[in-house]
């Protein structure tokens, strides 16, 4: 664990310096906010789940815009071979990496759910201490499949164009989760209405860092 | 009856996928198979020469 | 000539199995009562939703076995049930949705049958877009694994979290009991005894493609490798 720490401080102090990633997600991501607000209808009163289906998509295509980065930039100065010589398990490559994936998405949303507030209007400001905890575990979601299939598509020649079109029908069942619990919420439904929903996107953040913690090693080591 | 084409529409659909397929299939094989052949010929020829000199 | 004996039996085997196939659906099976005539499109399309599910989870075990025994025979072998998959729930799409627009009025509804049958669709294309994009072999077919696998992982949660949406797909064939005929159980079971061996041809016939592909690749190099 202490390799896979050390790695994402570097990535994270690296981003901190230049901010490349971040602003980028965060830009885009409010530019999607605009769009669509444009595309419902400007003035339009909008039902619950509606609005999250707005929020998610704005959410999940800011974040590839970052997924894809995370790894081709260790590709690119070869900084990947160095790493897979030295004595550091690919596992703790594949924690490290989703880690920044994760911490990344956490801050492009601290950003950008405030900024839906403003745009889409505060009284879906409802249930926020659990839209946080709903928030989170799909961070964890996205970011296990996010990182193993960035892993794959750094080692393509498409890259970033790959990227979207294998990760997106994965995590549909994760999106159409995550919109259906954010609509509750934004419509102040109580917690039993949607716990089930809740485990299932906990069930599919575990699943899957099962899946990317086995199957990294397979994929980077193809460099 | 309406029914009728639909369900004649669904069984062109379904056999003409599966036959497209398999002709596609089975073209490729083809082709491959004359590539194949026409390439050991050519080994073939070149061993004999290669033998001579 | 024993291989070539085989080679030519397989065809007359599954052309067999499919007349008659399509003597029990038209001639043996009743005519449901309520749904009508079109009702005949069952046979063909849970036949062939089934032989596609079953090429997936081919795909996903041929993934494991790749990736613990480095063998490229397996990644032949998932890619070839892969791409006869995609051609099998594509079809599965199409004459559920021609069966729907007459019984339910609508092309398309969003089930957790169809759901998860859309979006396996989506994940297996997409594999199927990633073998174009990726030139060496072993890399190629490790990637390949891995995706095969996550995309076959993923099946159960797409189907628990399609629950979201209403359902009104029949329920024909559930834990306890079998809610139709037995002659059209029957006529069934013959229709998806033909799919399957349609299947094998087309395994056949795919694998023996990549394999002679790469023995033409092989002298190819001798070829330009003498020279």
């Amino acid at each position: 664990m202490r390799d896979a720490l050390l790695i994402a401080r570097k990535d994270l102090l690296a981003e901190y310096r230049k901010k490349e990633s971040i602003v980028s997600m965060v830009f885009f991501g409010f530019l999607l906010l605009v769009m669509l607000n444009i595309a419902v209808g400007v003035g339009r009163e909008l039902d619950g789940e509606m609005a999250a289906g707005i929020l998610w998509v704005s959410i999940i295509f800011s974040a590839v815009l970052g997924l894809g980065r995370v790894l081709s930039k260790e590709k690119e100065n070869r900084c990947i071979d160095a790493l897979l010589l030295s004595p550091v398990e690919p596992e703790q490559i594949y924690a490290a990496k989703t880690m920044v994936n994760f911490i990344f998405m956490a801050v492009a949303e601290a950003v950008l759910i405030p900024a839906f507030f403003v745009l889409y209007g505060d009284r879906f400001a409802r249930q926020v201490p659990m839209l946080v905890v709903v928030v989170l575990l799909v961070n964890i979601g996205f970011s296990t499949v996010g990182t193993l299939f960035s892993a794959i598509t750094a080692g393509t020649r498409r890259n970033e164009v790959l990227l979207p079109l294998l990760l997106f029908p994965v995590i549909t069942p994760l999106m159409a989760l995550a919109v259906k619990v954010t609509g509750g919420l934004f419509e102040d439904l109580p917690y039993r209405e949607y716990s089930s929903w809740l485990y299932v996107i906990a069930a599919f953040g575990l699943i899957f860092s099962g899946v990317g913690y086995l199957l990294f090693e397979f994929v980077i080591k193809e460099g | 009856m309406k029914n009728l084409v639909f369900l004649v529409a669904a069984y062109m659909a379904v056999w003409a996928g599966v036959f497209s397929y398999l002709a596609y299939v089975a073209g490729q094989q083809r082709r491959l198979v004359r590539r194949l052949s026409r390439l050991e010929e050519r080994l073939k020829e070149k061993d004999m020469v290669e033998e001579v000199t | 000539m024993d291989n070539g004996f085989k080679d030519r039996a397989l065809p007359v085997v599954v052309g067999l199995l499919f007349l008659s196939a399509l003597y029990a659906i038209f001639f043996y099976a009743p005519t449901e009562r309520v749904m009508g005539i079109v009702q005949k499109v069952f046979y063909v399309h849970l036949s062939m939703a089934f032989t596609a599910f079953l090429s997936f989870f081919i795909a996903f075990v041929s993934g494991i076995l790749y990736l613990t025994r480095k063998d490229i025979k397996w990644d032949v072998y998932g890619s070839s049930s892969v791409e006869i998959g995609v051609v099998f729930i594509s079809l599965t799409l199409l004459s559920g949705m021609l069966w729907a627009r007459p019984i339910w009025n609508t092309w398309w509804t969003w089930d957790p049958r169809l759901t998860t049958a859309l979006i396996l669709w989506f994940i297996y294309v997409s594999y199927l877009i990633l073998r174009t994009s990726v030139e060496q072999e072993e890399r190629r077919a490790a990637y390949c694994a891995v995706l095969a696998i996550a995309g076959f992982v993923d099946v159960p949660i797409v189907f628990m979290s399609a629950r979201i949406w209403r359902t009104i797909h029949p329920v024909v064939i559930r834990s306890d009991s079998i809610d139709i005929e037995p002659s059209m159980i029957l006529t069934l079971m013959i229709t998806l005894t033909a799919f399957l061996s349609l299947w094998f041809l087309l395994f056949k016939l795919k694998t023996s493609v990549a394999l002679t592909c790469k023995r033409i690749r092989f002298l190819e190099n001798k070829i330009e490798g003498g020279d």
